[in-house]
């Protein structure tokens, strides 16, 4: 990090303050943007930095580079920026941002707000030069923040083309304060005090005036036009001579003041213009010079253009537009002295541990072999931190036989390519290491021979592979590679070793594995657990989560989730878990579990949270999940307009992208059970139909849940013939999985089956045996989906329980009882408690509180028929006083 | 948006010294009537933005860009 960039520059000694620009920036204050707008050279930064000195205001500062253009680095700056007004500012989205799989940039944003809101003083946040970024990424950041700042917060936005923030909207919201090119340019009044009063030079009322039209206000213009005064013995001759002849005046200007400098001030000039910024020793080596620090200092004094960059005067920068007049001269001169310069600045940044600047000192010069070999040692790093954006802005940059020779900058760079969906492009770059591996593979070669020296590199390599080959290859081969990476690496990196065994796992469930798929993924987590990369911890666990569900495990998944979330929180990313869409899994499948042992406060919080995290979702997986747990948890608490409307969004999502076979068909399921119960039949046939549920049967494990409820809707139609052969082809894949929630599932169908058939006993022992297989993990939603025709077993099954005729325990169907019960008077609003037309008018009376006599009064009936109805009111809600049961009454929406 | 691509002309305020001609890549500088022409074969879209934007940057004014030939 370099921290002259967060550096308020000073504004120097020959400042023209500019009270009325002040008044206008003070105006600011009451709004969420200042925006500085105007080309180089009207004294933008002097502007803000001035006012900022005179009023004592504070202020986050960034002067922005093209290498702020990747979101991490952006926002690590401006994080680090507002760490020196607040010092714990931003703690936990740092760490979020510190993370290789670049979290969206929303959830970092959201946090940060949360801790922009502590601030409760004014506090400007500068970003300088903003027209140097071109990331959409970053520019919808901004645009977020500007949404979300509280009122003390204020962004100022100085740049040289105006930026693509909705300014229209801020400015009809009166949250904008411009200032522009005319606001910037100097008057004859502020040209008097700066030659005159300032500069000490004496200039004329019609030299002033005459300088103001031919330099159109431009205040570098003017400054340039200060310093090639210096010595001259007739100024009023030289400003009639400016311009004469119609020649940009930046030429004419720089060319007249280089004139009057000694040559070695001039060739320092010319020469250290290639330099981004400027220390002593850094001078000293380009130059072979050992005066630099005198000569910066004079150049200072002398209002040279040179902006120191830190109080301790180590660091300076040339005014940009100076340093590219500067450098324009220079190019001019020899190709040959250029390279010398460059390639001395990059050595010298390389040996001072600035990779960044020494890179793109290399790049100027296309040296790619050099920027390469130094992207090479930090390219990990930058990995490691998120800065993805810089990583593919460098793999752009260099030619692809560059990158092909280097194998550690191609792993990252191949790595983040496959994550952002290019597996194709990733490829050409992992050739060579492909074809190491397979030699590996057919006993050609050792490792150590395929990539010398590095067993770790070549295990990453692997690991890449396997990656890169996850949806394409056969699972065999995908396995191969892993253990091949898990040998090198040799458990010395618990990040890519937990990777190779995550991919290990897909594989094997991909064969059809689903115990070894486990065991693989739990090998996977505990080494995610060893690093800090809630990325890899997170994906790990929705897929242990996912697959103990899919087995009926349901007491261990969920007792995953806590602990993982509680992990987090240990770690210090409570907070986080919230926010990161890669959470949204983890958030879905607990509200699923909960809604199955009918928690629903909890389930509907959950599947609440899964929701908001999924809008950030890259993974559309995440997407369908939160949609569905969401249509769940809203259905189970009768909600089921909100239930449907889900399932069309989900079809929004579901038009745009193709999601695999499980979740399509707990979709599919799940819609036609959806229309089923709102008695919509021919449309849920039509919908089987469109989905091809008719046609091809194509039963699998992964596809059972949405035929055990094509099967419901044959039995709807009276097919029953088609049902039951269906249905016992299901049970055939279900009974050999082991697949508690489908057998559950499927027995009430059978359940239903035979209820419809009049075949009581069989419906009765059907639905016991579902009762059975359902108490061990607790499941009873499925058990209060067809109530309204389960109903008729209701009574025999507590009988037969009560009888001791089953083996279910008493805490599970005591329950279950307390579940149904409450379920059937949520679902009919007014329950079925016997109570008459005259019980529940005296209920009413009684929630108004009235007195015995004034109910008998208002029901024409004497005093001893309202006793009466109060003793069978109390006993029919089960209660002993008169505020118990209007207390019941208004639960059960009776008053 | 317009596409800009093929033989085009930027014409600039002002007399700009041909030592320029190495920044605007591609582009060649010639003169009329107290402006600066640029003219050449562009691209596409970037190429002509990192033009407009080397413009920008130098202060200098815009007065007209156009396809050659219309």
């Amino acid at each position: 990090m370099l921290l002259t960039k967060l550096h308020i520059p000073q504004a120097g000694n020959n400042v023209v303050h500019r009270s009325e620009l002040f008044e206008k920036l003070k105006s600011g204050l009451s709004r969420k943007l200042i925006l500085v707008s105007a080309p180089a050279g009207y004294g933008k930064t002097t502007l803000l930095s001035d006012w900022i000195n005179q009023n004592k205001i504070s202020a986050a500062w960034l002067s922005l580079d093209n290498g702020d253009n990747d979101p991490a680095v952006f926002l690590s700056y401006v994080i680090s920026g507002i760490q020196g007004i607040q010092a714990d500012f931003g703690q936990s989205a740092l760490r979020l941002l510190n993370s290789p799989n670049s979290p969206s940039v929303e959830s970092i944003a959201s946090l940060l707000i949360n801790d922009l809101l502590i601030i409760d003083k004014n506090l400007l946040l500068v970003l300088d030069d903003f027209h140097l970024i071109r990331s959409n990424e970053i520019s919808k950041l901004v645009i977020y923040f500007l949404e979300h700042i509280p009122g003390n917060i204020h962004f100022v936005i100085l740049t040289r083309s105006d930026p693509a923030l909705s300014l229209s909207r801020l400015r009809s919201q009166h949250q904008l304060v411009e200032i522009r090119l005319s606001d910037l340019s100097f008057s004859a009044n502020d040209i008097f005090v700066l030659f005159n009063k300032k500069l000490k030079l004496v200039l004329s009322i019609d030299d002033v005036c005459s300088l103001e039209t031919k330099t159109e206000g431009w205040i570098a213009g003017l400054q340039l036009a200060a310093l090639s005064m210096q010595g001259r013995e007739d100024i009023s001759k030289f400003v009639r001579d400016l311009k004469g002849d119609n020649r940009y005046i930046m030429d004419y200007l720089m060319e007249e003041v280089l004139k009057i400098q000694t040559d070695e001030i001039k060739e320092f000039l010319l020469q250290t213009s290639i330099l981004e910024q400027m220390s002593a020793p850094l001078c000293n080596t380009v130059l072979n010079r050992s005066d630099s620090q005198l000569i910066l200092e004079t150049l200072e004094r002398d209002n040279m253009f040179v902006i120191p960059l830190d109080n301790e005067r180590n660091w300076y920068r040339y005014h940009h537009l100076f340093a590219d007049l500067l450098r324009q001269r220079l190019i001019l001169q020899s190709d040959l002295q250029l390279e010398r310069l460059h390639n001395k600045a990059c050595d010298w940044y390389d040996e001072n541990s600035l990779p960044e600047l020494a890179i793109y000192h290399a790049l100027e010069t296309r040296n790619f072999e050099q920027a390469i070999r130094i992207l090479s040692r930090i390219v990990e790093r930058m990995w490691e931190v998120g800065q993805h954006s810089a990583i593919l802005r460098y793999g752009n940059l260099l030619p692809d036989e560059v990158i092909k020779g280097n194998q550690e900058f191609a792993l990252y760079y191949s790595w983040i390519l496959i994550t952002a969906g290019q597996v194709a492009e990733s490829e050409k770059y992992l050739d060579y290491a492909q074809k190491a591996i397979d030699s590996v593979i057919r006993g050609e070669g050792s490792a150590k021979k395929a990539i010398p020296d590095n067993k770790f590199l070549f295990g990453k390599l692997a690991t890449t592979l396997a990656y890169m080959k996850l949806f394409s290859a056969p699972p065999e081969t995908i396995i191969k590679y892993s253990e091949i990476a898990i040998d090198n690496l040799s458990g010395a990196n618990p990040l890519w070793t937990g990777w190779a065994w995550y991919f290990i796992g897909n594989a094997e469930l991909v064969r059809g594995g689903v115990h070894k798929g486990l065991d693989a993924f739990n090998r996977a987590l505990e080494y995610s657990r060893k690093t800090d990369n809630i990325y890899l911890i997170a994906t790990i666990t929705s897929a242990i989560v996912s697959r103990r569900c899919a087995l009926g495990q349901y007491r261990d998944a969920f007792a995953l989730c806590t602990d993982t979330l509680s992990l987090m929180s240990r770690r210090g990313f409570s907070g986080i878990a919230k926010v990161e869409w890669t959470f949204t899994g983890l958030f879905s499948m607990m509200s699923v579990i909960q809604c199955f042992w009918t928690n629903y406060d909890e389930a509907l919080e959950n599947a609440k949270t899964a929701y908001k995290l999924c809008e950030n979702a890259r993974d559309i997986r995440y997407k369908i999940m939160a949609l569905l747990a969401y249509s769940y948890a809203l259905h189970a608490v009768e909600d089921k307009e909100g239930a449907f409307d889900k399932i069309g969004e989900l079809e929004d999502v579901l038009k745009r992208y193709k999601i695999a076979p499980f979740l399509a068909s707990t979709y599919i399921g799940w819609k036609i059970y959806l229309l089923i119960e709102k008695q919509e039949i021919n449309k849920a046939a039509d919908f089987a139909e469109e989905v091809g549920l008719e046609q091809h049967l194509k039963l699998s494990f992964e596809t059972l849940y949405s035929y055990i409820h094509f099967a419901r809707l044959l039995l709807q139609q009276n097919e029953y013939i088609r049902a039951e052969e269906l249905m016992s082809e299901i049970y055939v894949i279900a009974k050999k999985a082991n697949g508690i929630e489908r057998l559950i599932d499927l027995k009430l169908a059978y359940a239903l089956m035979y209820i419809s058939k009049n075949e009581h006993e069989k419906a009765l022992s059907e639905y016991i045996e579902a009762l059975d297989m359902a108490a061990d993990e607790n499941l009873i939603i499925q058990f209060l989906f067809d109530l309204d025709q389960m109903g008729v077993l209701l009574n025999d099954v507590y009988r037969m329980h009560a009888e001791g005729k089953t083996s279910i325990s008493d805490s599970f169907m005591q329950k279950f009882r307390q579940a149904v019960g409450s379920k059937i008077r949520q679902s009919k609003g007014s329950p079925d408690l016997g109570l008459s037309t005259r019980e529940i008018e005296t209920l009413k009376f009684i929630a108004e509180d009235l007195s015995n006599q004034e109910i008998a009064d208002r029901l024409f009936v004497s005093i001893n028929t309202v006793k009466t109805h109060l003793k069978n009111i109390f006993m029919k809600l089960g209660v002993d006083s008169r505020t118990k049961a209007v207390k019941k009454a208004k639960l059960l929406s009776l008053v | 948006m317009i596409k800009m691509k093929g033989k085009t002309r930027i014409v600039i305020k002002g007399h700009l010294d041909q030592e320029w001609t190495n920044r605007f890549e591609g582009m060649k500088i010639s003169y009329e009537a107290g402006s600066t022409i640029l003219s050449g074969n562009l691209k596409d879209d970037s190429h002509l933005h990192g033009i407009l934007e080397i413009i920008r940057d130098l202060n200098l004014t815009l007065i007209s860009v156009n396809p050659e030939g219309n």
